[in-house]
């Protein structure tokens, strides 16, 4: 317990920056997707497109996982983080690395700058995955969110390792395999690898917190944790050594199986919750449920019709549907926790404190969520007609949406107790 | 004619006036019945069954003495009541936040005095909140009727045969806004006077050494069965800070005191 007390203000410099960092590329990446959005209907291999889907993937949604897993890594395992400063380091690296990734991206500036940008990425990953290891101590205390938080890491590292990979080649041609069928390798290992089973081993746990609920189904859980990496280990090897084709459709039915299960025990634990409304924070998780959902029905139209804009669908869902809805959801039912123990904690005396709810207003949160949902139907809408104005509104909507949560999270992040 | 434990005593005095002699000689504190004033507020408030309170004497006492005078008692429609010894309401247990005012009518009365105009000023004169403390040689049930129409909480404490204090708890603003801040932190000090106020009647549970997510669960489970007026008591190893927000849905005042690191005490209860 000792760090968690002595360096309560590193404990916080492990959390708070994530948040702060990753809203900001909420915005920027709402702003660059606007302005990019005449390329949303060819083919993704393009500059504009590589820089916003890693603005999306690692500036904003691994960032704000990366700081949520230190604030829930020791409420998962029962254990202190094992280091802030660790934890700090890979703030700075990440933020680092990402922005020298999206400039060369969007650019397309292949050579140092890209490798440069990658190798901090990868050096951020190890100590994100140094801290995972040992403050869950894997090794002595098993449990399946653990596996769950572990596995996701290691699928990060190995993202990190063939993304970087594929960046020398983009300057110094040396995989003698198909770049596009490597890149799909690295663009799944990051999908179903890390944000997948990190997810999956988050809601597992937090799910049922915040539900007030339970399940006894613990055994759909190791399937899940079996089939989803199953399946991504099959889809692996057959492309490596056979090339991308139409049997990823079994591999991704796998992986949906894993995906199955994982619901089947989240909706477990939603029948035997307490029976109390649903707030929208909650509301928005399962928005996020519903696009992963969707996401799944349009791999087999993805992989069969080969033509870009189903492909640009599959990426809008994953990055803009799942991903960003469950953070929006979820961004209000962590950080106001964090917030709220570093003023109210360690309190003596007698006094009147706020609620941890009472940090933000929960209007916003409402309002965030019906514009999200308006944003998500305008954008799929002009991705599927390829009507050019229907995909801009959508990602002026989002603009919106960012403007929104900006202000949701910098009103918690300053917040200051009322001198009483 | 036909008289019962719930009959006025201003009935079987308009009955028969010899009834004041009679009841009078009963008990020493029916005696006031003689007074035309005392008698005037009391008779037509008080029941044979209350009188006999009053008296402490039994309602066969009261019967047996008017019997000669031509009243039948009706068995017929006796409750039968049993005097239960009622638990102090937590109102009167809350020193830090209603102050008191204490009244001794005694020495007023045994001079023949009607006290209820000066109790009334006195009544008048407290913050709503407050409580005013009547001290009498008998339960004032008159003026227990008379204020608790006026909203009231009342309450009687027996100290000792001709003893009684009785508590008037003044409604209003203050009693509707008294624990407005749904969570409070407290010193040891004001944290064991928050405890005393459920002295006796809180639950204590221990959840220290219970594993994730078993103490939020295991908290929900106790609170799920708590009494209004009881509170639970909880040993937890830090602040559960997601647990707040449910206990304030879910309409619970919460109150935290930290002994040290790894011992936080919760005291939680309804609004």
């Amino acid at each position: 317990m000792s760090d968690l007390n002595t360096s309560k203000a590193a404990a916080e410099l492990a959390v708070l920056p994530f948040y702060a960092v990753a809203t900001l590329a909420f915005f920027v990446l709402s702003v660059l997707l606007f302005i990019s959005a005449d390329y949303m209907g060819g083919h993704y291999f393009q500059p504009k497109l590589l820089a916003v889907v890693h603005l999306a993937a690692l500036g904003w949604a691994t960032m704000i996982i990366f700081g949520a897993s230190y604030q829930l890594l020791p409420v998962i395992c029962e254990s202190p983080l094992f280091s802030s400063i660790l934890a700090f380091a890979s703030f700075i690296l990440l933020t680092i690395g990402v922005y020298l990734l999206v400039v060369s991206f969007w650019f397309f500036q292949t050579g140092w700058l890209m490798i440069c940008g990658g190798t901090f990425v990868l050096l951020s990953t190890l100590c994100y995955l140094a801290n995972v290891l040992l403050t869950s101590q894997i090794f002595h205390q098993y449990s399946i969110q653990t596996l769950f938080m572990v596995s996701s890491a290691l699928w990060l590292l190995f993202t990190v390792i063939v993304g970087l990979l594929l960046a020398v080649n983009l300057h110094q041609p040396f995989i003698e395999r198909n770049h596009l069928d490597i890149l799909k390798l690295h663009a799944h290992a990051g999908i179903a690898g890390w944000f997948l089973q990190l997810v999956t081993g988050v809601s597992i746990k937090l799910l049922p917190m915040f539900l007030l609920g339970r399940s006894q189904k613990e055994r759909l859980l190791r399937y899940a944790f079996f089939l989803q990496n199953c399946g991504l280990l099959l889809f692996f090897a057959d492309v490596f050594f056979t090339g991308f084709s139409s049997r990823a459709l079994i591999w991704a039915a796998l992986i949906a199986g894993g995906v199955i299960c994982h619901m089947l025990y989240l909706l477990d634990v939603f029948k035997h919750r307490l029976p109390k409304p649903l707030d929208y924070q909650m509301k928005h998780s399962f928005l996020s449920f519903l696009f992963l959902a969707i996401t799944l029905l349009v791999i087999p139209i993805v992989v069969i019709s080969d033509s870009g804009h189903w492909s640009i669908l599959y990426g809008t869902l994953i990055f803009m549907g799942w991903l960003t809805a469950i953070i929006l959801g979820k961004t209000y039912k962590t950080l106001p926790f964090i917030v709220w123990n570093k003023h109210y904690k360690n309190l003596t005396g007698k006094q009147k404190v706020p609620l941890p709810k009472h940090l933000y207003n929960e209007t916003l949160v409402k309002l965030q969520f019906f514009i999200y949902i308006a944003a998500m139907m305008v954008l799929v809408a002009g991705i599927l007609s390829a009507v050019s104005m229907l995909v801009k509104a959508g990602f002026l909507l989002f603009i919106a949406v960012s403007l929104i949560y900006g202000y949701g999270v910098l009103s918690i992040l300053f917040h200051k107790p009322k001198s009483s | 004619m036909k008289i019962d434990d719930q009959t006025k005593i201003s009935a079987i005095v308009k009955h028969n006036s010899a009834s004041i002699d009679a009841i009078a000689s009963v008990a020493k504190p029916l005696e006031k019945l003689r007074n035309p004033i005392l008698r005037k507020i009391m008779a037509s408030r008080v029941t044979i069954a209350e009188a006999a309170k009053l008296g402490g004497c039994t309602t066969e006492d009261l019967m047996n003495a008017l019997k000669p005078l031509g009243y039948v008692y009706d068995d017929q429609t006796q409750t039968a009541k049993t005097t239960t010894e009622e638990p102090e309401p937590l109102w009167l247990r809350r020193p830090e936040t209603h102050s008191r005012v204490d009244f001794d009518v005694r020495d007023m009365l045994a001079s023949g005095n009607d006290p209820l105009k000066q109790i009334m000023q006195r009544y008048g004169a407290i913050a709503p909140g407050q409580v005013l403390c009547i001290i009498n040689t008998f339960s004032p049930t008159p003026l227990i009727h008379l204020l608790r129409s006026k909203g009231a909480e009342t309450f009687v404490k027996e100290i000792n045969a001709g003893e009684y204090h009785t508590f008037f708890l003044k409604p209003g603003a203050a009693t509707a806004v008294k624990e407005a801040s749904p969570l409070n932190y407290h010193d040891e000090k004001s944290f064991h006077n928050k405890a005393m106020q459920f002295d006796g009647s809180y639950n204590a549970i221990d959840v220290r050494l219970l594993e994730m997510p078993l103490p939020m669960q295991t908290i929900l489970k106790e609170l799920k069965d708590l009494p209004q007026d009881k509170a639970l008591y909880v040993y937890h190893k830090k602040v559960p800070v997601y647990l707040l927000d449910e206990l304030y849905d879910m309409n619970f005042i919460t109150h935290i005191h930290e002994v040290a690191d790894g011992d936080v005490r919760l005291l939680i209860h309804h609004a």
